[in-house]
């Protein structure tokens, strides 16, 4: 299990260079580039001097090297091109976290509600709570998340005033509900749906069968038989699920004004703002990663069956 | 588990939810700030009464005025505020070239003249200006900001603004290294000499301008890119940074030591600026929740907005020098023929898509350039007529739009691009029965494919425009002129190019609004480009904001909150 | 692990003297959807949704594209059932038109996610080894990627790229692109994203299959590698491939509808439900109808979708048999 562990830490550093430098040549590859403004269009010139002073009239090759050797060497992604004065390092540490809490808070809700509605609609399968548990899980997939929230504020922010419409004060102020909500809903109907199929098959299997026919309560069979094994596939969805929601959803964030990294996932390619996608790209990619790996190890723990040499 | 187990499961969870809404909000976070100042969101203005306890002694509210925009790109006014000129309220200019009203008036500068030749400007500060921190307010500092402006390391957005001063183009452009020889002196604290490069009338209008703000050579080298941040910044404004939550807020509070002419009209304590997406459409929602005290109204939102009983009181439309405007290739066929581009033009129904597309909230153009240009002249503009346009196109041997070829169509994916670019191709297919093709773009990519149009032809592009100073040469030099390198129209009628290379630096100001408006028929009648929609604000401002429109900019229509009179908040 | 008794399935393997007809295992699943009617509301409304797509041009009382200045973003009346959008036009039509691009994406996006995800999964599973190897290794690097911000790059490099295509096959794609409102652009970036989730699923369907006795018996005998993958080992997959189809059309739609809220998705005039719900979203407290159609539209498609996979899973699956 060290060995692996070892191994599989080892084995992130190639991989985040071929993350590095697809990101690196795809962002180049794109048209258009930064310091474009909307209000002025800026002369050649001011463009010319902008990417003299940022490296950007040099050699691809050469930006690659020095970009690399940066990162490696100093842990330095440079400044951000469309927030002056404002380096990447700044804009992860301050944004990052912010994320973070607010998808943690939201998997929270996703997990519990999510898996609660599912254990219930395989047990009740086929039954008129099945549908309704199901229909709740298949509309929290299909409205899109930004509807979702818009209609939130529009109903609990100005109309009923119960929150603010948008902002962040951390976990514990109101301002979280409408982004939290808005950002569980699809994990939470994605655990539920998994979570249904999960438990439905383990209940068919021959030892649920068995455990019922020697006269287990069927509290005891879903509890020890069902529920646990259960679990394994939806440890890999639910891994997979929180890494997607502690980085953010551009859409949740930029509704409800919530400062996450999110938005800057998708302004900074709008903007061209190449240290920025970098960093923000790599952030993510070590994030799914790092959740791979656990949701690995976690494994091991639920199934007895797999062993890692 | 059993059913009751979950559903009771599933209803603690909902009251757990219920009371997390009801709970009580928690305080905000910390400020070194002591005053009770009402956190964004706070109280509805109709329960204004008696603050929180009645047994404080009654300490006058500090006012604030709140309002959502964008997260700044800098406060710099080297490094491009764009989208955020709101921190107008950070510093002083020499001159006020944007309260309403035609002339020039003394602001850091308690005097300003030019010598009889025109080319020199002799300004003289006020006494006793001082910087947020203190320090005393020279002349050197504006020196040293223009001269970091024009530092082609420096790499500023608006180096072009200072063309007209000598040697500040070859100074940018690296053919001069020596500072000093630029027109940019300062023999004294109180004196700044400058010597421009010919007579250049409009010059002094850029001078009021956000890009000619003073910064202090200590504090950016010092704190080196952030020196912007609350804590570092420091400025000549009637306000002062407070507090910067990089994409959440920013609070101005008043510059204990502005002695500037703004310095009782300052009724204000607080500004409170709420960072949003888009200040577009995300102004209206926060304030119709009470949480701030002006916005943006978009279009979309107009209609709903005129016929709804509270805010239907508070609207108001205001115009800005500015336009959105489409250009031609005139060396491309089949737009290099007059014809054709006059019929596309005269084809475009201003009016429909002024007030029905877009509700009324941008006046349709009738000259190229903006009314508030004294270069505006309707008379020779070509308005909306189908049959002539037609005719036109018959002329140039496309009868009934047979045998025309499928233009393309570049535009911004964002803002009004789209609408106004489908409007467009509809009207052109129902009264010219040509098709073209939208090319939608993002800003990015719209900037590369502008630059591009250097050597590649192309048909049609749409673009927006602002009028940085209220003068001809920006709608007329600066993008029509051969030599300038940013719209590439290829439009080189000789006499045009004589006209305003003449205005641009004629004394006689009679003369030069003649030229400016002989130009401007020019380009109404051969339309290299033209104007579709003027640019326009619609805001929302609460009752109990006095002053609002006395204290917006000309130019921007942006909120300098000292301005005389100064805005108030009277409850 | 479903796939355990599927080889029972097949008619051959099963012994004569029976004269019923044996029923094949897709047979048998058709019996059981039939029986599922949350499945067959999905199927039905999938079916009728094809049908409005194909005949979009006989069922539209109005062109898409047809704008009215006279009447802008009217509410729903008799001559505009639905009323009518931001330039006046029919939003009816629209969204019938709508059905055909958004149906389209995602049919066509899925198609190639297929034709990626398959061949790759069933090789890497099949031949294993280095092989096996590298093909994880840069699934695991591609799955790292955040897929909007795959997408997007993806996107706005294609549609420029696409623009300007030359070349015999590219400047056809060209064509095709920009006759289609930038649809090829659309495809290919979902596509290149959502191809790694199937090739997993196949890699370890056919890792649990390769072992089963018929195919060591069928490489014992000389049977060809290329022969045992198409007779053998891609019949036995293409169950979970079906439902993991079906599941991943509404995935596409809702993505389509998020490019389309980033300003990255057809190009106007060309409607899609996604473009649609982003306008209606612009106007949602003017204009709240325009929000309602898209919406509701896009919602019970998308809930169709996945009953009909749910249905499809239960279906197939061969445990359900007793």
């Amino acid at each position: 299990m060290g060995r692996y562990l070892i191994r599989r830490l080892l084995l992130l550093v190639p991989s985040m260079l071929v993350v590095f430098t697809i990101t690196f040549f795809l962002m180049h590859a794109t048209p258009g580039g930064p310091w474009a403004r909307t209000g002025r269009p800026l002369p050649k010139a001011v463009i010319e001097n902008l990417n003299a002073r940022y490296g950007l009239d040099k050699p691809l090759w050469e930006q690659y090297t020095s970009f690399l050797v940066g990162i490696v060497t100093r842990g330095d992604f440079g400044p951000s091109y469309s927030r002056y004065g404002r380096d990447v390092k700044d804009i992860l540490v301050d944004f990052f976290p912010v994320s973070l809490k607010l998808g943690a808070v939201a998997m929270v809700l996703a997990l519990v509600l999510g898996l609660s509605l599912g254990v219930l609609s395989a047990v009740k399968h086929n039954t008129w709570m099945d549908y309704v548990s199901m229909f709740l899980g298949i509309v929290g997939v299909s409205v899109p998340s930004y509807v979702v929230a818009t209609i939130m504020i529009i109903v609990f922010a100005i109309t009923m005033r119960w929150v603010p419409t948008g902002g962040w004060d951390g976990i514990l102020s109101r301002r979280i509900l409408i982004p939290a909500i808005a950002l569980s809903l699809r994990p939470m109907a994605l655990l539920a749906r998994y979570t249904r199929s999960s438990v439905l098959d383990v209940l068919r299997r021959d030892y649920v069968r068995t455990a019922r026919a020697k006269g287990l309560p069927e509290r005891l069979v879903l509890a020890r038989h069902a529920v646990r094994n259960a679990m394994i596939p939806i440890a890999t969805v639910a891994g997979i699920t929180f890494a997607n929601v502690v980085t953010g959803s551009f859409f949740v964030e930029s509704v409800t004004k919530v400062p996450g990294i999110g938005r800057y996932f998708v302004s900074s390619v709008s903007a061209r703002d190449y240290p920025v996608i970098m960093g923000t790209t790599l952030l993510y990619a070590a994030i799914v990663m790092v959740m791979n790996l656990i949701v690995d190890v976690v494994y091991v723990f639920l199934d007895p069956r797999v062993r890692y040499n | 588990m059993t059913r009751r187990a979950y559903v009771s499961w599933i209803a603690l969870l909902v009251l757990a939810l219920l009371a997390g809404c009801a709970g009580p909000a928690p305080t905000a976070t910390v400020k070194p700030q002591p005053t009770k100042a009402p956190p964004t969101g706070a109280p509805q203005p109709t329960n204004t009464s008696p603050p929180p306890a009645p047994t404080e002694t009654p300490v006058p509210e500090p006012k604030a005025f709140r309002y959502s925009a964008v997260e700044p790109d800098s406060l710099d006014p080297a490094k491009g505020g764009s989208g955020f000129q709101d921190f107008q309220n950070l510093y002083e200019a020499l001159v006020d070239t944007q309260s309403k009203g035609e002339e020039i008036k003394p602001l850091a500068a308690e005097s300003f003249e030019q010598s009889a030749d025109g080319l020199t400007w002799t300004f003289k500060l006020r006494e006793g200006l001082k910087w947020s921190d203190g320090a005393p307010v020279v002349a050197e500092d504006y020196r040293y900001a223009w001269l970091r402006q024009l530092d082609p390391a420096e790499a500023s957005y608006a180096p072009d603004m200072f063309y007209a001063i000598k040697n500040a183009k070859a100074f940018n452009q690296g053919e001069i290294t020596d500072a000093n020889e630029v027109g940019i002196q300062a023999p004294d604290d109180r004196t700044l000499v400058v010597t421009l490069e010919a007579p250049a009338p409009f010059w002094i209008w850029h001078v009021g301008n956000t890009d000619y703000f003073p910064v202090r050579k200590d504090i950016i080298e010092k704190y080196g890119d952030k020196w912007m941040e609350a804590g570092n910044h420091v400025g000549n404004g009637p306000y002062m940074l407070a507090e910067w939550k990089h994409d959440q807020k920013l609070v101005f509070v008043k510059n204990p030591n502005y002695e500037g002419p703004w310095k009782d009209t300052r009724h204000i304590d607080r500004i409170e600026i709420t960072v949003v997406q888009d200040s577009q459409t995300q102004g209206l929602p926060a304030y119709e929740a009470d949480e701030v005290d002006m916005a943006v109204v978009p279009a979309t939102e107009l209609d709903r907005v005129q016929s709804d009983d509270v805010l239907g009181t508070q609207w108001s439309l205001t115009d800005i020098a500015g336009a959105t405007l489409l250009l031609f290739d005139t060396k491309n066929p089949p737009t290099d023929d007059v014809r054709v581009r006059q019929a596309l033009a005269m084809a475009i129904d201003r009016e429909t898509l002024a007030n029905q597309v877009f509700k009324g909230a941008y006046p349709p153009a009738t000259s190229f350039s903006p009314p508030s240009l004294f270069s505006y002249e309707s008379s020779s503009f070509l308005g909306y007529s189908p049959q002539k346009a037609q005719q036109l196109l018959a002329d140039a041997g496309y009868p009934d739009g047979q045998g025309f070829p499928v233009l393309d169509f570049t535009y911004w994916s964002i803002w009004r691009g789209p609408l106004t670019a489908q409007a467009l191709q509809a009207m052109w297919k129902e009264n010219l029965g040509i098709d073209v093709t939208l090319n939608p773009l993002d800003p990015q990519a719209m900037r590369d494919y502008r630059m591009s149009r250097e050597t590649e032809p192309f048909n049609i592009y749409y673009a927006l425009q602002w009028a940085d100073i209220p003068d001809p040469s920006t709608w007329h030099n600066s993008q029509l002129d051969p030599d300038q390198n940013v719209r590439h129209t290829r439009y080189d009628n000789p006499e045009y190019v004589q006209l305003i290379r003449g205005a641009l630096n004629e004394t006689d100001s009679a003369k030069r609004t003649v030229m400016y408006q002989q130009a401007e028929a020019f380009v109404n009648q051969e339309v290299p480009m033209l104007t579709l929609l003027q640019e326009a604000i619609v805001k929302v401002v609460k009752l109990y904001v006095k002053n609002f429109d006395e204290v917006t900019t000309t130019i921007g229509q942006m909120t300098r909150v000292a301005q005389p009179p100064g805005l108030d908040i009277v409850r | 692990m479903s796939s355990s008794t599927r080889e029972s399935a097949t008619t051959e393997l099963r012994p004569g003297g029976r004269l019923a007809k044996p029923t094949s295992m897709w047979q048998d699943a058709w019996t059981r959807l039939r029986r599922n009617r949350a499945a067959m509301f999905g199927f039905v409304f999938v079916v009728v949704l094809i049908v409005v797509a194909v005949f979009a041009p006989v069922l539209a009382p109005y062109p898409y594209d047809k704008v009215d200045f006279g009447a802008i973003t009217q509410t729903p009346s008799r001559e505009h059932l639905l009323g009518t959008d931001s330039l006046g036009r029919d939003v009816l039509s629209r969204l019938i038109y709508g059905a055909r691009v958004s149906l389209s994406v995602s049919v066509v996006a899925e198609l190639v996610i297929l034709l990626i995800g398959v061949p790759v999964g069933m090789i890497s599973a099949y031949y294993g080894g280095w092989i096996d190897m590298m093909i994880q290794r840069v699934v695991d690097v591609l799955y790292a990627f955040p897929s909007l911000l795959l997408i997007i790059v993806i996107m706005t490099y294609l549609k420029a790229a696409l623009k300007v295509a030359q070349g015999p096959i590219a400047g056809m794609v060209s064509t095709i692109n920009n006759a289609t409102g930038g649809l090829v652009g659309v495809f290919l970036a979902l596509a290149l994203v959502f191809w790694l989730t199937v090739s997993r699923l196949v890699r370890g369907e056919v890792l649990a299959i390769k072992e089963r006795q018929y195919i060591e018996a069928a490489r014992c005998i000389g049977v060809s590698n290329r022969r045992i993958i198409l007779r053998h080992i891609l019949p036995n997959t293409l169950a979970p491939v079906v439902i993991a189809a079906t599941f991943g059309i509404p995935s596409v739609i809702s993505m389509e509808a998020g490019l389309s809220f980033l300003g990255l998705g057809v190009e106007p005039p060309m409607p899609s439900w996604g473009m649609m719900i982003s306008e209606g979203v612009q106007n949602i407290r003017s204009h709240p109808h325009l929000l309602i159609a898209s919406g509701v539209l896009l919602s019970l498609t998308l809930l169709a979708f996945n009953f009909l996979g749910d249905g499809l899973r239960d279906a197939m699956d061969p445990w359900m048999k007793n």
